[in-house]
């Protein structure tokens, strides 16, 4: 038997296969959410735009302040959104939060720190209380985004906060990534979709199928376009077909079960009869069998991943390999998740000669709680917690260690 | 000319065939879209104009365009956009 593959090897191996999609689609800056830049974005402008009052108060210029209590006459009003005059020597301007402060200024006093003295005609006068030292309450311009500054870098998946960042330097549409194509199949005979029998009516042995549903939200998720090919035909000639018109449309075919050693299923001869097919024993726990190919098609080659049956081992090899992959076609150069230090409250006594990956859950007291039982096939232990504990090979825990958390919004999202 | 349509995914369990024969006049991919379409039920459903349906032309992704020749095999796809 061929020994286990290390998972970050299969990843470097996955990753180097990853040529990022050719073509890209422009999108309003709207629909760009979760999108990935394909070019960078570069303003144009400066923000703000010129220097501008942070305080409600009067600007005013130093020279004219040389102790407090002095009494200056109050020579123009400045609300956000109008241009000042330039600042005549010997006066103050009222000035409004967010207004451009006026050429001659270079202090902003706020209002607190000063009394607007009545007068009966105009503006009247303001004592100031205080002696401002240089530029306070202004903010300069071009302090948040310089001209030319690269404020978003190719590379970028999009979220809420960016999208409102290109919308700030003018930009309204977005050249992004093309969504990757995915066509899912499912094999094994035991699977049930749920709706087509009732719970009470399930066969011995039948099982419903879960994998479809998650594969499909996560990939979803990713910004890809799925076909959903339902369960993978029972003749082999017939699997080949639907495999080979699936490679024309698609960038990647995604099969959930048939990969294991052993195991019954035309999955894997019919993708040697088209294209390439490397079968991977992965050192990692819950996991293991992975396949990777590609079928051959005009131009290239559309790539071929094989995930196991058993939903955790589907949940988590999604997760930790097709995820980065995924994410690296569309450019994002960053696709490890991050894993952050925090406390085990709990024993794993055992250790696995695997790298296992325990799911588990933040407590109130920050540390993290074990799901009682690690070795279930279905998703409770995923739906439950709030990520993983990722745990070398052969290292056992004991309550207060250090471990490595990831997060499943690192790892879903 | 005879060419042969290929339904893939849930266009098929919606026509309830994987495959047929079709006579056609139809001398582009559109075309052949709007003459199956015509057809109505399940096809014009499936195939209908508002939904995002990938065509493939002899085993290469094609748009809408693409000429038909006599013997082409014609497959639809319906893709699951995300969002």
């Amino acid at each position: 038997m061929k020994p286990l593959k290390p998972l970050d090897e299969a990843l470097a191996d996955l990753l180097a296969q990853a040529q990022p999609l050719p073509s890209t689609d422009t999108v309003t800056t709207f629909d760009a959410d979760g999108r990935v830049l394909a070019q960078s974005c570069v303003s144009a402008l400066q923000v703000p735009p010129q220097d501008n009052s942070s305080m409600d108060g009067y600007a005013v210029r130093r020279a004219d302040v040389a102790a407090a209590g002095v009494v200056l006459p109050v020579s123009q009003r400045i609300p956000a959104g109008s241009a000042g005059d330039s600042l005549l020597p010997g006066t103050a301007a009222r000035i409004f939060t967010g207004a451009p402060v006026p050429a001659g200024a270079d202090a902003i006093l706020m209002q607190e720190d000063c009394e607007a003295l009545a007068a009966a005609d105009g503006l009247g006068s303001v004592r100031i209380n205080a002696v401002p030292p240089a530029g306070q309450w202004i903010r300069s311009a071009g302090e948040d985004i310089t001209r030319g500054a690269v404020v978003l870098s190719a590379g970028t998946r999009l979220t809420p906060a960016e999208l409102g960042l290109a919308a700030s330097i003018g930009l309204h549409q977005l050249q992004v990534a093309r969504r990757p194509r995915v066509a899912l199949f499912s094999t094994g005979d035991e699977l049930v979709m749920p709706g087509e029998v009732p719970p009470e009516q399930m066969r011995p042995g039948a099982i419903y199928n879960s994998n479809r549903f998650f594969l499909r939200a996560m990939l979803l998720r990713l910004g890809c376009e799925v076909t959903d090919f339902g369960i993978v035909p029972d003749r082999r000639d017939a699997t080949i077909d639907a495999l080979r018109q699936a490679s024309s449309a698609h960038d990647l075919i995604l099969t959930s079960g048939g990969v294991s050693v052993g195991e019954e299923d035309h999955i894997k001869p019919a993708v040697e009869t088209l294209g390439t097919l490397d079968l991977w024993q992965i050192a990692m726990k819950p996991g293991k069998p992975f396949a990777y190919g590609q079928i051959p098609r005009e131009g290239g080659a559309a790539h071929f991943m094989g995930l196991p049956g058993n939903p955790v081992s589907s949940f988590l090899t999604f997760a930790l390999l097709v995820r980065p992959f995924v994410l690296r076609l569309q450019g994002v150069q960053d696709v490890a998740p991050q894993a952050v230090a925090v406390r085990a409250d709990f024993h794993w006594p055992k250790a696995d000669k695997r790298r296992e990956f325990l799911r588990v859950r933040l407590n109130a007291a920050g540390g993290l709680d074990l799901f009682s039982n690690q070795s279930s096939g279905v998703l409770t232990s995923a739906a439950w917690g709030d990520g993983v504990v990722d745990n070398p090979a052969g290292q056992t825990i004991a309550p207060g260690d250090t471990v490595q958390f990831i997060a499943f919004s690192e790892l879903l999202g | 000319m005879k060419i042969t349509v290929r339904y893939f995914a849930s266009i098929r369990e919606a026509i309830g065939q994987g495959s047929e024969a079709v006579e056609t006049a139809a001398t582009t991919l559109g075309a052949l879209r709007d003459e199956l379409i015509a057809r109505g039920g399940a096809h014009a459903s499936s195939l209908a104009r508002g939904r995002a349906v990938r065509m493939a032309l002899n085993q290469t992704l094609s748009d809408e365009s693409s000429t038909l020749a006599d013997g082409a095999e014609v497959a639809f796809f319906p893709p699951v956009t995300g969002g």
